[in-house]
C-alpha cells in the first residue's frame, strides 16, 4: 500500500515536471515572439495553477544572460513539492529565449 | 513444523514484494531520466537552431567546447555531444537548412544506451545577413 502511494506520487511528480517543462518552453517561445516577460509570467502562472497537483505555488523568474555571445532571456519555473516522507524539494525547469 | 513453513512463506512473500517494489522504482527512475534527457535536449536544440538561424555567425561558438560546458551546466546534461552545421557547409552561400544532432549516453539498469535527437531549421532569415 505504502509503495503504491509512493509510486503514485512519483507519477504525479513526473506529470508536474512535464507540465512545467512545457510551460517554460511555451513561455520562452512567447518571449521570442516579442511578448514582455511580465506578461508571459502572469499567463504562465495562470496556466500552471490550473493543472497543479501540489499545494505549492509555482515561482516564475526571468533573467537576462549572455551565452555564446548571444543575449538570452532565461525563464525559470520552480514548484515546491512535498513528499509523503516529509521531504521538500523544488522541481525546476529552465528554458531560454533569444 | 507447519508454523515454520508458514513463517518461511511470509518471508519469501515479503522478499518478492520488496523486489517488485525496487524494480518498479528503478524502472520509473530510468524512465524519468530518459524523458528528462530527451526534453532537455529538445530545449537545447530549439535554442541553438533559433540562435543560428537569427545569426549564422554564432555557429562556431555553439560548436565550441566552452558553449558545450555552459550548456551542460545550464541544462544538467552530462556525456552530451552535439554538432550543428549549415547545409551547404558554408553559411555564406545560400544555405538551405541548419542540421543539429545532439546525442547523450545514458545508463539504464546498468546498461549504457545512446539517445540522439536530430533537429532541422529553415534558414530564410540567412538571406538578410548575406
Amino acid at each position: 500500500m505504502f509503495v503504491s502511494l509512493i509510486l503514485c506520487q512519483l507519477i504525479f511528480i513526473l506529470i508536474t515536471y512535464a507540465n512545467i517543462s512545457i510551460a517554460s518552453e511555451r513561455g520562452a517561445r512567447y518571449i521570442s515572439m516579442g511578448s514582455f516577460p511580465s506578461e508571459v509570467i502572469s499567463k504562465t502562472t495562470l496556466e500552471l495553477e490550473k493543472y497543479n497537483f501540489f499545494n505549492g505555488k509555482p515561482k516564475i523568474e526571468t533573467e537576462r544572460i549572455d551565452l555564446a555571445e548571444t543575449k538570452l532571456i532565461e525563464l525559470k519555473i520552480s514548484i515546491p513539492i512535498k513528499t509523503f516522507f516529509g521531504m521538500e524539494f523544488y522541481l525546476i525547469s529552465t528554458s531560454h529565449a533569444i | 513444523m507447519q508454523y515454520k513453513n508458514e513463517q518461511g512463506n511470509v518471508i519469501i512473500e515479503f522478499l518478492i514484494y520488496v523486489l517488485v517494489a525496487v524494480t518498479f522504482t528503478q524502472i520509473f527512475i530510468d524512465f524519468y531520466q530518459i524523458a528528462r534527457s530527451v526534453n532537455e535536449m529538445n530545449k537545447v536544440g530549439n535554442l541553438i537552431t533559433s540562435s543560428v538561424s537569427q545569426n549564422p555567425k554564432t555557429i562556431d561558438k555553439w560548436n565550441s567546447d566552452v558553449t558545450k560546458r555552459i550548456l551542460s551546466d545550464k541544462y544538467h546534461l552530462s556525456n552530451v555531444e552535439y554538432f550543428v552545421q549549415c547545409k551547404p557547409l558554408s553559411c555564406s552561400t545560400n544555405p538551405e537548412t541548419i542540421n543539429l544532432r545532439i546525442s547523450q549516453r545514458l545508463s539504464v539498469m546498468g546498461i549504457q544506451i545512446p539517445i540522439s535527437l536530430n533537429k532541422y531549421a529553415a534558414v530564410s532569415r540567412f538571406l538578410s545577413y548575406e
